[in-house]
């Protein structure tokens, strides 16, 4: 057998892991479409109960084997996220460009590192992340565990040397109890390679569904309006939306040419291949709690919903490598309006006021 | 009593039941969402609840199973980069794990398991002949390697596990593309039709002749039916037979055309994310481009042809608005460009002269509603000239079943209904009138294409047959080795 990976089961308890860790999602409604909300059932012989799923989201959660999830590294994981310590001049954390209250997304355009150094780049949400076939815009990690150290190291970001990162995190005792209780079974685990497994952990519980789109396509006709129903039509229609943001994260984790920045140094997923049919492809972001993640697109030169349909409307932003699945749509204002409508059901509501904590 | 479990009220989302739960609580299913993605599930038999475990994407499994403990399921997914090829996987019931279990270089597709349990069975291609393989299992995991229990299985669609051996479903006989020769002015077949590949082993369907008359177009279904994403392609060679195969990344495909110089085609179906419309694409798959995408029960496209000179595309286009009308239009392949050429009220088909000045359409008569009529109307004036009328209002096969001759002189068409005894009858009339003839086949036909000869034809006919096969003490042999 070759290939597998697991979802895990939380040991001692996926409700633990909202208590222990601050991230409710395990407790975050359910793993079906349907208009009950029931858990998971865990298998003969799990010694635990198995977290919920949002609405909307597979109950599978690819896991890889070498990397199970326990609640321990993912609360470990989260604290590390908010952690400034893990950054070169104990000023930048991931959550500084990650924010709690917008979907674990920057609103700024492109974010900032240590010394106010500035990105290249919009951070992305992290929400649903535990789904990605690739990580990045440009696809560069192929899994969490691979990509969750590279902005610790990345000189505009948090320029921390990886060989800095066991001995300061050794420096807090705290830490060293946290690291030996997520992996009881390795000697010292207190390092990068433990950082990034912890991350990559805790990012895999980050997830957001139970949006009015979920609700009306489980059956509650009332839980989306008109004008979203109808964009939603759209999106899945004539508009060709659904042609790349598919599925239940609605996106297809694959490298469009959408025009977007076209003319700038940033060649998008070029840089991985260096493949000629691949300048300018960025990956095809999720669109779920759009609503919180202004501003869009892999350089944030887009500020409003609004104006990113406009920019499908017209085609994309024309150059030798646009994708061809963009033609101009020639969308009316009503239609745009309920494509935008539809794109804002795609919010959980009531609104993720901090990772998977809801609003009061 | 009859019960329903699932209504989404949204044409994009159906459900395709593969089991039942043991208990009979549950059903597994496969769901196509509004995106047209598949998705494994469970749906709950009591309220219709559907509780999504794993998300595909427009690739559907083809094959699947729920072991007899219920921890399982067995599906075959196409690979992503080589469709063509199955991989067979495990999915836990309740979504903890999944497991690669087959993933060689051949084809390997989920038969099943036995209702008390023991090896997953599944068919290979492995080796050039399709086996069928036992594989026992410890959870997930394989115990030992597959064990051979047939190696001369055919192709067969899978029909469930009765308490010692599987059911196949064996397509014997099938409507598809056969080949003969024809005198248009005799109006008879001078060679009779024959199948170009045989029924047990897939269906040719939707033949197409190249404007050179070197090649015959065709698709390739399993014989079974169904979905079958990639969907293959063959071209054959006039000459000598020679066939080449190719995949392109259709789940369905409804109709095609060729491009004059042979290189391209015009695919009517559902394109490779899963939207359903009029594609573009080269002859490997390499470069789909949509030529116009369908919207939700909204628009909707259908019968394509190429113009003669390869730049634009002609096609049947109906939008909600326009009520029961429906347009011909040409579209400019290179500009975008849309031209309406005809509008009518139910038509049923069309095709377009070989000069391009005149196109031959079927329609139920407008004014005489137990009637339909097939004219021809000048694109030029708009004047329409009835060649034939039926007293049936479906007398005319829908779609793409009437061409003209390479000279423009004849329109062949196929005629169904009361006037054609119960039947898919091949008829010719002259474009100038007269009475249309009937040509006598021994079989019911459809989609009726001439050479550029003028005499060789290809024709969908036949009869879809089909036998269940048992293979029966399966258990037994798997534990006699």
């Amino acid at each position: 057998v070759s290939g597998g990976t697991r979802r895990g089961a939380l040991r001692p308890g996926g409700a633990g892991v909202a208590a222990a860790a601050g991230a409710a999602l395990f407790l975050s409604g359910a793993g079906c479409l349907g208009p009950a909300t029931e858990a998971g059932t865990a298998p003969p012989g799990s010694t635990g109960s198995l977290p919920a799923r949002p609405l909307g989201l597979d109950l599978y959660l690819p896991v890889p084997e070498s990397n199970p999830l326990t609640p321990e590294k993912a609360a470990l994981g989260e604290r590390l996220f908010f952690d400034p310590k893990l950054s070169r001049d104990g000023t930048v954390a991931c959550t500084s460009c990650h924010l709690p209250g917008h979907a674990l997304s920057d609103t700024l355009a492109v974010s900032r590192g240590v010394d106010g150094r500035v990105g290249v780049r919009n951070a992305p949400t992290l929400m649903n992340r535990g789904w990605a076939r690739s990580l990045f815009w440009d696809g560069r990690a192929a899994s969490l565990e691979e990509q969750a150290l590279h902005p610790i190291r990345s000189p505009r970001e948090m320029d921390l040397p990886l060989e800095t990162l066991g001995p300061r995190l050794r420096e807090n005792p705290d830490y060293v109890h946290a690291f030996r209780a997520a992996f009881p079974d390795e000697e010292d685990p207190v390092g990068p390679e433990g950082v990034a497994r912890a991350l990559a952990s805790y990012v895999r519980t980050l997830q957001a569904g139970d949006a009015p789109f979920d609700r009306f396509r489980a059956g509650q006709r009332d839980a989306s309006p008109d004008d979203a129903r109808r964009g939603a039509r759209l999106f899945f229609g004539r508009a060709g939306c659904a042609v790349c943001h598919a599925g239940p994260t609605f996106s297809d984790g694959r490298f469009h040419n959408t025009g977007i920045s076209w003319g700038s140094a940033d060649l998008g997923r070029y840089r991985v291949t260096g493949a000629d049919e691949d300048r300018g492809r960025f990956r095809t972001p999720p669109l779920r709690e759009l609503t919180r993640t202004a501003p869009y697109m892999h350089d944030g030169s887009v500020r409003t919903l609004e104006e990113v349909v406009d920019l499908y409307d017209r085609g994309g932003t024309p150059n030798p490598f646009l994708s061809h699945r963009l033609r101009p749509l020639d969308l009316t204002e009503q239609e745009k309006a309920d494509l935008v409508a539809f794109l804002r059901a795609l919010s959980a509501d009531p609104p993720l006021s901090r990772v998977g904590e809801r609003s009061p | 009593v009859i019960r329903t479990l699932y209504a989404p009220g949204d044409p994009q989302r159906y459900v395709q039941p593969v089991t039942w739960t043991r208990d009979g609580d549950r059903l597994l299913v496969l769901h196509s969402a509004e995106d047209r993605t598949w998705q494994i599930g469970f749906m709950n038999a009591d309220d219709g609840t559907l509780q999504i475990l794993r998300s595909l994407d427009w690739r559907g499994p083809q094959g699947m199973d729920l072991s007899p403990d219920g921890q399982w399921i067995a599906y075959s997914l196409p690979r992503e980069e080589a469709p063509s090829i199955l991989d067979v996987f495990l999915l836990a019931t309740d979504g903890s794990e999944e497991h690669l279990l087959a993933g060689s270089d051949a084809s390997e597709e989920v038969v099943g398991w036995l209702p008390d349990g023991g090896p997953l069975f599944y068919l290979s291609d492995a080796g050039g002949t399709t086996r069928l393989l036992a594989q026992e299992l410890d959870g997930a995991r394989k115990d030992g390697p597959p064990r051979v229990v047939r190696s001369d299985m055919v192709h067969a669609g899978s029909m469930g596990a009765f308490r010692d051996g599987f059911l196949f479903g064996i397509a014997v006989e099938a409507r598809q593309t056969r080949l003969g020769t024809v005198d248009l002015s005799e109006a008879r077949l001078d060679v009779p039709l024959t199948a170009v590949v045989p029924a047990r082993m897939e269906r040719a369907v939707a033949p197409e002749w190249s404007a050179d008359g070197e090649q015959l177009v065709y698709v390739v279904n399993p014989p079974q039916g169904g979905l079958s994403f990639p969907v293959r392609l063959a071209v054959r060679s006039v000459r000598t037979g020679a066939e080449r195969r190719f995949a392109i990344p259709f789940g369905y495909v409804n109709n095609i055309a060729l491009s004059p110089d042979g290189t391209e085609l015009l695919v009517q179906g559902y394109g490779p994310e899963g939207q359903n419309g009029i594609f573009r694409t080269p002859l490997d798959g390499e470069g789909v481009e949509p030529v116009e995408r369908n919207g939700i029960d909204a628009d909707r496209t259908r019968i394509p042809y190429w113009s003669a000179d390869g730049r634009s595309a002609y096609y049947a286009r109906w939008s909600m608005e326009d009520g029961d009308d429906e347009r011909i239009v040409r579209r400019d392949l290179e500009t975008g460009e849309l031209e309406e050429l005809y509008r009518t009220s139910r038509l049923r088909g069309f095709a377009v002269s070989p000069d391009e000045s005149e196109i031959a359409v079927t329609r139920h008569h407008p004014d005489a509603p137990e009637q339909s009529q097939l004219l021809a109307v000048d694109l030029a004036t708009g004047t329409e000239r009835e060649l034939a009328r039926v007293t049936d209002p479906e007398g005319f096969s829908n779609g793409s079943n009437l061409t003209w001759s390479p000279d423009g002189e004849h329109i062949l068409y196929v005629q169904s209904g009361p006037d054609s005894d119960g039947g898919e009858v091949l008829r010719v009339v002259s474009r100038r009138g007269g009475e249309p003839k009937v040509i006598p086949t021994d079989q019911w036909v459809s989609r009726p294409r001439l050479h550029p000869d003028g005499g060789r034809l290809a024709v969908m006919a036949g009869v879809n047959r089909w036998e269940v096969w048992t293979l029966e003490n399966v258990g037994s042999v798997v534990e006699d080795r």
